[in-house]
């Protein structure tokens, strides 16, 4: 990814070299058409593709790239078609090529990709769920391909495991997140190299909430604010990694002092009491704040008003539709 | 019914008349005639509909008329008009002067390069051939007072598009005129169509106080005759007439006094519950407010009629944030309504957050817009309500608080007012809770099970009955389909058949009693043969000469058959001279085998008297092959089972008449 980047500067810059090059590549072309087979013309047009993939023009490259996927048979090839045309997607953000090219690869692996062509487009699928806040699927992807980390190409492998890590501190509960990160092998020997990370991770699951808070602090900072993929997404991220964090907190007690809890998460009496508010008004915590007192009082929520309020709101949007519909009656 | 009332509606819709009006210039004469003549070719189509919906008393097809209206406008242009206007009314030229006066008070302003499209000689020959057409058919189209409507209501349509709104204020008065000298019931649904363009073309000219008794008078008449979707129109003018002046007491009233038909169209039922939803909202009547207005929006056009549904989601939302609701989200995000509510978005978040700074800003930020959309008496009603929403997110956080920090959060001047503000609040209903005035705190009730209130039981109410009522509506609405006409059609066709075999064997038996006819028959054909040689065959493939020749012919063999023994003279013989009638008179190239062949089938089927056993369908179906393979329609039945009887003997040559031969010759001719 950052060789796009890198190169986009530099096309700039020699941009007559481009010329050069692609009229050198043009020219071994139309050799191979006249003299060789199928699978020499096959490698010239990649070649072709790569330097236009690899100068930034993005309207050839994916012309090119569909040239050569016409002249590839096998199904090995295209599939490494169709990952180039998902770089280019995902470093340009369309989110329209991105989806029809996972739909191509997952109808074409399931006709009969190998293991490694699979492991690699979970990898693509799961960055691309992360790139639209879909951090559940994103978490499970990459958990699955955690062990057989192939995609080079895309990001290295401790970029990956932070990025896994931090989808599944938001997805995952704790028996799940015991299992499949605190124990899991591959990610722990990458963690001893990541002390942020690590620090992060083990200071939520061993409810050390001020430390927990600090780092997620610094993680926004550098890492989720000056990501490409999670930029948008850092607020909401924060947000709900702190409503994880206070219910985790919240579970365990019937009540609790305002002061103490304050002084669990290492903040202020002001900033936890309008946090709480908030949270609380818009049904995300199950507490209730006695101000007088300076007490929080847990409450169990209430699964039957929940459901009711459910039925009554989902019922209103089907009926919507059907009112929709009913306007055939008149005419 | 076409949909379009806002402002906003006809911003978003730049009159492409306009456009290609300019682009005529650059683009070729051919591609400009073409397109006229398409829309010509549709304008005349839908005379015809309306024809027809006149004929049958069918009100679907003038519907179907008038929801085209909308395409139709916009592919008006001068050269359409005129031509439309010479060929509906060339007999009737005072009107037609008239209306060609307002088409070209247009033209006017235009520049000369349109005039010499315009003028050029090819539509002028064209209208002169259109003249030439039979007067017959659009003399009766002219002569029906609905296609005059029609077509004076594409005028008016064209002028208000042109901006021409001096001259589409007289053409509209002419227009009400006419609709008000007739009462037909047909005239109803394009009537109200007139009123709306007329109301709409004094409101574009700020007149509209006006026309206020004109409506009024108009209603009263419309009620009085049970003109559903007349009554409902006016019903609209009038209230549109009466917020624009913010006469809402008169609006009020008005709705009162008149009853809003059940039958009208969605479209006209939209717009009623949208203003019926304003006036409410004006007297503080949020909940029916809001019930009219999501009606409204739920009855409007899904992908049409933008500026509507632009202006009732803005309305919807103010009363929604006046009720003390959030609107939902996926309001604002519809890409349609997306620009249009920003300001609302905005004030949203702010009563949402109960920031009362931030809604102060909202307001001096968009203060003139919502004042030009009529919403600003609303919105500045919604200062409480911001305060009410803190109030309310303030007691779902917390179980006690004090007026002091209340005072705090909601940015309020005291405690005191704090203490007032959340009595007040608490005695609407907006919180369940109760004041501890001593300690001064604020402390709230307890969630009840919802299930132990009459909550529940009221929405589920709500919603059955609005499930039930649609589920009748439905019902009431179904329709026969049309294909049981066909089927029914295929029943009598079988019946007719069994009917002909029945008569056929009575006629056996009729030939078998009369062997003595025979020398009889001898000399007939004779006789015929000689006259026939006399008279000259005229051969024009003109019909109505044609039928002439026929029945010349068939009195002419009638006149020398003193006995009128026309029915029992033999079949062999009218089959001869059936076919010599037809091979001097058909003007084909000598395709005689056919001839041929059809008589020698009938002359067997006659001689195959004795044969029961091959029933006459058979016989029927082996004619009708010959009929070219064009299926056993009634009329090709109709004309076998006469040549049939023909060949039997039973029926005479008086039965066929000129239609049946000119299809005979048409089948031998191939």
């Amino acid at each position: 990814m950052m060789s796009f980047a890198k190169s986009c500067f530099s096309a700039y810059i020699i941009d007559f070299t481009n010329e050069d090059k692609l009229k050198e590549l043009d020219g071994k072309i139309e050799d191979n058409e006249k003299a060789f087979g199928d699978s020499e013309i096959r490698e010239s047009y990649l070649a072709k593709s790569q330097y236009l993939c690899l100068i930034g023009d993005r309207e050839q490259a994916l012309t090119w790239i569909r040239k050569t996927a016409d002249k590839s048979v096998a199904l090995g090839h295209r599939l490494d078609l169709i990952f180039y045309q998902l770089r280019l997607g995902l470093f340009y953000m369309d989110q329209d090529l991105i989806a029809r090219n996972l739909d191509k690869a997952k109808t074409l692996v399931d006709e009969g990709g190998d293991w490694d062509r699979r492991n690699r487009m979970k990898v693509y699928q799961g960055l691309r769920a992360m790139s639209i806040r879909d951090f559940k699927a994103a978490a499970e992807l990459f958990l699955d391909t955690v062990a057989t980390f192939t995609s080079y190409e895309l990001m290295d492998y401790q970029t990956f495991v932070t990025y896994t890590v931090i989808c599944c501190l938001l997805s995952l509960e704790r028996p799940k997140l015991r299992e499949k990160v605190i124990r899991g092998s591959e990610i722990l020997e990458i963690l001893h190299g990541l002390p942020l990370i690590k620090e992060y991770l083990f200071s939520l699951y061993e409810c050390r909430y001020a430390d927990f808070f600090r780092c997620l602090a610094t993680i926004e900072q550098d890492l989720l604010v000056k990501d490409r993929y999670l930029a948008v997404h850092a607020s909401y991220y924060v947000r709900e990694m702190r409503i994880i964090a206070y219910n985790q907190l919240l579970q365990s007690y019937s009540s609790l002092t305002l002061k103490g809890m304050a002084q669990s998460f290492g903040c202020s009496e002001n900033f936890l009491d309008k946090e709480l508010s908030r949270f609380i008004a818009s049904g995300r915590l199950n507490c209730k704040i006695d101000k007088v007192r300076g007490i929080i009082e847990t409450t169990r929520p209430d699964s039957k008003n929940f459901l009711y309020q459910e039925v009554i709101k989902k019922g209103d949007l089907l009926l919507n539709r059907v009112q929709k519909l009913s306007r055939v009656i008149n005419i | 019914m076409v949909e379009l009332s806002d402002i906003e509606m006809k911003e978003a819709d730049p009159s492409s008349g306009l456009q290609t009006a300019g682009t005529t210039t650059t683009t070729s004469k051919d591609d400009k005639k073409d397109a006229d003549t398409l829309t010509l070719d549709d304008i005349k189509e839908q005379v015809r509909t309306i024809e027809k919906a006149v004929n049958s008393k069918e009100p679907r097809f003038i519907l179907r008329v008038l929801r085209g209206l909308a395409s139709t406008r916009k592919r008006l242009n001068e050269d359409v008009i005129r031509r439309l206007i010479l060929f509906y009314y060339g007999s009737n030229s005072s009107e037609r002067e008239i209306l060609l006066g307002f088409a070209q008070s247009v033209s006017q302003p235009m520049d000369v390069d349109m005039e010499k499209t315009v003028s050029s000689p090819a539509p002028a020959t064209n209208e002169k051939q259109s003249v030439s057409r039979p007067q017959t058919s659009r003399a009766r189209a002219a002569s029906l007072p609905e296609v005059d409507l029609y077509i004076h209501l594409i005028v008016l349509l064209f002028l208000i598009d042109r901006n021409s709104l001096k001259s589409a204020l007289d053409c509209a008065k002419r227009l009400v005129d006419k609709t008000s000298v007739l009462n037909r019931r047909t005239l109803d649904l394009l009537s109200a169509k007139c009123y709306f363009y007329y109301a709409r073309i004094f409101e574009l000219n700020n007149m509209l106080d006006s026309i206020r008794p004109f409506l009024h008078s108009r209603l009263r008449t419309a009620t009085l005759r049970n003109d559903f979707e007349g009554t409902a129109v006016l019903i609209n003018l009038l209230l549109r007439n009466y917020l624009h002046y913010n006469l809402y007491s008169q609006a009020q009233k008005l709705v009162l006094k008149s009853v809003f038909p059940d039958h009208a169209s969605n479209n006209e039922w939209a717009r009623y519950l949208y203003y019926l939803g304003r006036i409410r909202a004006m007297q503080l009547e949020y909940t029916k407010a809001h019930q009219h207005l999501l009606t409204a929006t739920r009855k409007a056009p899904q992908q049409t009629a933008i500026g509507f549904r632009q202006n009732a989601h803005k309305f919807l939302i103010t009363v929604e944030l006046l009720l003390g609701d959030i609107p939902d989200k996926a309001t604002f995000k519809n890409p349609q309504l997306k620009r249009s509510l920003d300001p609302y978005y905005q004030l949203t978040l702010a009563v949402r957050a109960g920031d009362l700074s931030r809604f102060k800003e909202v307001l001096d930020t968009f203060s003139e817009r919502f004042q030009q959309e009529k919403t600003w008496s609303l919105i500045i009603r919604l200062r409480h309500n911001v305060i009410k929403a803190g109030i309310k997110m303030i007691s779902l956080s917390y179980a006690r608080i004090s007026f002091s920090d209340v005072a705090q959060k909601l940015q309020l001047d005291s405690p005191e007012d704090a203490e007032y503000i959340v009595a007040k609040a608490i005695r609407d209903g907006v919180i369940e809770a109760s004041i501890d005035h001593e300690q001064g705190y604020v402390q709230s009730r307890e969630i009840t099970d919802v299930y132990t209130t009459r909550e529940p039981m009221n929405a589920f109410h709500q919603r059955i009955e609005f499930c039930l009522k649609v589920h009748n509506e439905s019902v009431k609405a179904m329709r026969y389909p049309p294909k049981k006409y066909n089927e029914d059609l295929e029943t009598a066709q079988k019946v007719y058949i069994l009917w002909c075999q029945q008569q056929v064997t009575l006629l056996m038996i009729m030939l078998l009693t009369t062997p003595t006819l025979l020398s009889a028959k001898r000399h007939d054909r004779r006789l015929f043969f000689s006259n026939h040689k006399t008279t000259t065959v005229a051969t024009t493939p003109d019909e109505p000469s044609y039928g002439n020749m026929f029945s010349n012919w068939l009195s002419g063999f009638l006149s020398k058959d003193p006995n009128n023994n026309d029915k029992h003279s033999s079949s062999l013989g009218k089959l001869a001279l059936l076919k010599s009638f037809l091979s001097s008179s058909s003007s084909s190239t000598g395709n005689d085998s056919k001839l041929d062949k059809i008589f020698e089938f009938l002359s067997a089927s006659a001689n195959d008297g004795q044969n029961k056993a091959s029933s006459s369908t058979s016989k029927l179906n082996g004619l009708l092959q010959f009929f070219g393979g064009q299926g056993s329609t009634s009329n090709n039945l109709q004309l076998a089972v006469k040549l049939m009887n023909i060949a039997q003997g039973k029926g005479g040559l008086s039965s066929l008449n000129s239609s049946d031969l000119k299809a005979l010759s048409g089948f031998v001719s191939g």
